[in-house]
C-alpha cells in the first residue's frame, strides 16, 4: 500500500525537477557554415624577386600595359610580367628581339640608356646601352611604399606580396545565434580577402597587383604612370609622387615623397610643368623646383579616368566612365592652360569610351575605346569634331605615342603603328597582334 | 524527413503487428481501441537571451491506437511557433501509462520532421534566402484525467526543432588596383536547434 502512494511522490518529484533543470536552460545554439573561397597573399623575398629578373627570347604579347618609344626601339610593358622590346626602326615591320622579365613590373621610363622600371616595391635601373645585353645596374629598394594590392597594404615585413594563392574554405563553428555578417557584406581576413566561387572565378593576379588604370626621356603614353622631366624621374606611388634624382643615370637616387591625391592615375610633363590626370580633375605642378614640386593649380571635373596631355596653350583631357573609372561621362575636354592658375574649359566633345590620347604638331590621336582610333586637326580647339582625319574602328585602342610621323598604338589585340607623315592620308603600317593565353 | 516517415510507419507497424498477434483473442481484441487529442501549449525558451524568454504557440493532434491498458502509438500533426519561425511538425508518437489506472501519469515520446517551415517577414535577417525545417523531437510527462471516454491531460517537457536557413550577402568589396567593387554574394547556412520547454493541455476521446 505505502509502495503505490511512493512511487507517484518520486515520479513528482523527478518530473518537477527535470522542468526546472529543463526550464532555465532552453536556448537555441546555432551552427554556421560558409563557402567561399579565400586568397591568401604569397611573398617572396626580396632575392627571388631579383633572381628572375632576365633577358630572355621574345614572347608572345599578351596583356599589354604602358608603351614607351625610345631611339627606335618600343619597350611595350607585359601587365606584371616584363617588358617586350621591339626593334622599330623600320615601323613597317616591327621586330621583337627580346623579353625583360621583371616580376611585378607595370611602368617604365628611359634616360639615355638607362631603363627605369617598377618592379612590386622596388624601382629598378638597367643599361640598355647594348640592347641585346640588357643588364640590370642598380636599385632602389622598398621605393613604392604605398604599393598596395587588393586593399591592403602591404608590409615589407613579411616580404613582398607577389601573388594570391587560391584556396577552397568551407568554415564551419558554433555562434550564439546572431547573424554575424555586418549588414554591409563582405569579409576581410586578417591574412587576405575572401570572394565567392564566381567572383574567384574571374579573379586575375595580374589585376590584382596592377597600379589604378592608365611610358629621353623617351617618349610615353598618356596612361604613363612614370615620367622623366630635366634629370628626374616622376612615379606616381599611390596618392603620392616619388621624386628620382636620375642625373647619374646609373644611380638613380629617391629624393623627395609629394602628396598629391588618392585618385591620381596619370603624368605627363610639358616644359618644367607637370599635369597630373586623377579621377576627378586635372593638377598642374610647377616642377622649377624639381625635388619639390609646387601644386599650381587644379581643374576639376565629374568622376571618370581621365589622361591629359599639354601642348602649346591647351590640355587635352579624355574622360571616361566604366566599372574602373565610375562616372558617365565619356568626351573629350579642352582647357586653355594660358593662365596656369585658373585653368577654363574652351570646349568638350563628346566620344565613345575614350582612353589614352596623343597630341604632334596639332594632329589629335584619341584611343577611342570600341570605337577605334580617331585622328582630329586640333589646329582650331573650338572645332575639333568637325576636323576629324581618319577613323580606323573595329580595333579596341587604349593608348598612342605619335612621334615623327608615325603614331605607335596599344589596342586590346595588339600594337599597331600608323604614318602620318599625310594627315589627309593616314595610312596603317604595320600590327603585331596579341596571342590571348 | 526520412526518419519521420520510418518513425511513423513503425508506430503503425508495431501497431498493426499487436493487433495481429491478439486476433486470436476475442478479449484482446476489445482492448485495441482508437484514440485521439488535441492539444494546446505553450513553448519557452529563448532565441536571443538577451531579450529574456520567449513564450510562444504550440498545438497538435494525435491519432493513433490504444493497445492494452498502458500503451499508446500514433500519427500527430501540429503547428509550432517560434520568435521568427513557424513550423508544421509531423512526427509519430507513442507514450506509456506508468500505472495501470484510470487516471494516470505518462510517458510520451514524440518524434518526427518538418513538412512547412515559415520565416516571419519582420524577422527577416539580412540576406536572408530560405528555411527548412528538420528533426523535431519532444519527450513528455503528463498526467491524464478520464471521465467516462473522454479524457484531459496536463504534459510538460522538451521540445527540440532543427531548422536550417540560408543566406546570401552582397560581397562589397573594394578593390584599388580596378577602383572598382565586387558584388557577388557569399551564401552561408545556419543550422538552429531550437531548445524549448513545453506545457500544453490534451482533451481527447480515450
Amino acid at each position: 500500500m505505502k509502495n503505490s502512494y511512493l512511487l507517484p511522490k518520486l515520479f513528482l518529484v523527478f518530473a518537477f525537477s527535470a522542468v526546472a533543470i529543463v526550464i532555465t536552460s532552453c536556448s537555441d545554439t546555432c551552427e554556421q557554415t560558409r563557402q567561399l573561397v579565400y586568397y591568401q597573399p604569397v611573398y617572396s623575398t626580396s632575392a627571388q624577386v631579383k633572381a628572375a629578373v632576365k633577358l630572355e627570347a621574345p614572347k608572345e604579347m599578351s596583356q599589354l600595359g604602358r608603351i614607351y618609344f625610345k631611339d627606335g626601339y618600343l619597350f611595350i610593358n607585359e601587365a606584371g610580367e616584363g617588358i617586350h622590346i621591339i626593334d622599330n626602326r623600320n615601323p613597317s615591320s616591327p621586330k621583337p628581339i627580346s623579353f625583360l622579365t621583371i616580376p611585378g613590373n607595370y611602368d617604365l621610363a628611359i634616360q639615355g640608356s638607362t631603363l627605369y622600371a617598377d618592379s612590386y616595391i622596388d624601382l629598378v635601373a638597367f643599361d640598355i646601352s647594348n640592347i641585346s645585353a640588357i643588364k640590370e645596374i642598380n636599385r632602389i629598394e622598398g621605393l613604392f611604399n604605398n604599393y598596395m594590392a587588393m586593399g591592403h597594404l602591404v608590409s615589407s615585413s613579411n616580404g613582398i606580396l607577389t601573388e594570391w594563392q587560391r584556396v577552397d574554405d568551407v568554415q564551419v563553428y558554433e555562434t550564439d545565434c546572431r547573424n554575424t555578417y555586418q549588414p554591409w557584406g563582405g569579409m576581410y581576413y586578417d591574412a587576405g580577402f575572401a570572394l565567392t566561387s564566381s567572383s574567384a572565378s574571374a579573379f586575375s593576379n595580374k589585376t590584382a597587383f596592377a597600379p589604378t588604370p592608365s611610358a629621353g626621356a623617351g617618349i610615353g603614353g598618356s596612361m604613363a604612370r612614370f615620367t622623366l622631366s630635366g634629370n628626374h624621374l616622376y612615379a606616381l606611388d599611390g596618392s603620392n609622387l616619388d621624386i628620382v634624382d636620375v642625373t647619374n643615370q646609373t644611380n638613380p637616387k629617391a629624393k623627395n615623397e609629394f602628396q598629391i591625391a588618392w585618385d591620381v592615375e596619370t603624368l605627363f610633363p610639358y616644359n618644367d610643368k607637370l599635369f597630373v590626370g586623377s579621377q576627378t580633375g586635372m593638377y598642374i605642378l610647377d616642377l622649377k623646383a624639381p625635388e619639390s614640386p609646387s601644386l599650381i593649380s587644379k581643374y576639376d571635373h565629374v568622376r571618370s579616368c581621365d589622361p591629359v596631355v599639354v601642348e602649346g596653350d591647351y590640355a587635352y583631357v579624355t574622360l571616361r566612365s566604366g566599372s574602373a573609372c565610375q562616372g558617365f561621362t565619356n568626351q573629350l575636354e579642352v582647357i586653355d592652360i594660358k593662365e596656369l592658375k585658373t585653368p577654363t574649359i574652351v570646349a568638350m566633345y563628346g566620344m565613345t569610351n575614350p582612353h589614352g590620347l596623343g597630341i604632334d604638331a596639332g594632329t589629335l590621336f584619341i584611343c577611342d575605346g570600341p570605337d577605334g582610333l580617331k585622328a582630329f586637326d586640333a589646329s582650331d580647339v573650338k572645332t575639333i569634331s568637325q576636323n576629324q582625319l581618319a577613323h580606323f574602328s573595329a580595333i579596341q585602342a587604349l593608348d598612342i605615342i605619335p612621334y615623327q610621323n608615325v603614331a605607335m598604338m596599344i589596342g586590346t589585340d595588339g600594337l599597331y603603328q600608323y604614318d602620318y607623315t599625310n594627315i589627309k592620308d593616314i595610312k596603317l603600317l604595320s600590327q603585331l597582334p596579341i596571342v590571348s593565353k | 524527413m526520412k526518419s519521420v516517415i520510418i518513425f511513423v510507419l513503425l508506430g503503425c507497424t508495431f501497431s498493426n503487428v499487436f493487433a495481429q498477434n491478439e486476433a486470436d483473442s476475442i478479449a484482446a481484441k476489445k482492448k485495441l481501441e482508437y484514440f485521439f487529442y488535441i492539444e494546446s501549449g505553450m513553448l519557452v525558451g529563448c532565441n536571443e537571451c538577451g531579450r529574456g524568454k520567449e513564450v510562444t504557440f504550440s498545438g497538435a493532434t494525435v491519432h493513433g491506437a490504444k493497445i492494452g491498458k498502458r500503451t499508446r502509438v500514433g500519427v500527430g500533426l501540429g503547428y509550432d511557433s517560434f520568435y521568427g519561425w513557424s513550423t508544421v511538425p509531423l512526427f509519430g508518437s507513442a507514450s506509456w501509462d506508468l500505472f495501470a489506472k484510470k487516471n494516470a501519469f505518462f510517458l510520451q515520446f514524440n518524434y518526427g520532421g518538418t513538412l512547412k517551415t515559415w520565416r516571419y517577414t519582420e524577422y527577416d535577417e539580412y540576406g536572408y534566402q530560405q528555411s527548412k525545417g528538420g528533426r523535431m523531437v519532444n519527450p513528455m510527462v503528463g498526467y491524464r484525467i478520464k471521465y467516462h471516454d473522454a479524457s484531459i491531460a496536463l504534459m510538460v517537457g522538451y521540445k527540440y526543432q532543427k531548422i536550417t536557413s540560408t543566406y546570401e550577402y552582397e560581397n562589397y568589396f573594394w578593390n584599388p588596383a580596378t577602383q572598382s567593387s565586387v558584388a557577388e554574394p557569399i551564401e552561408s547556412s545556419e543550422k538552429r536547434s531550437i531548445n524549448r520547454f513545453m506545457i500544453s493541455l490534451a482533451v481527447g476521446w480515450k
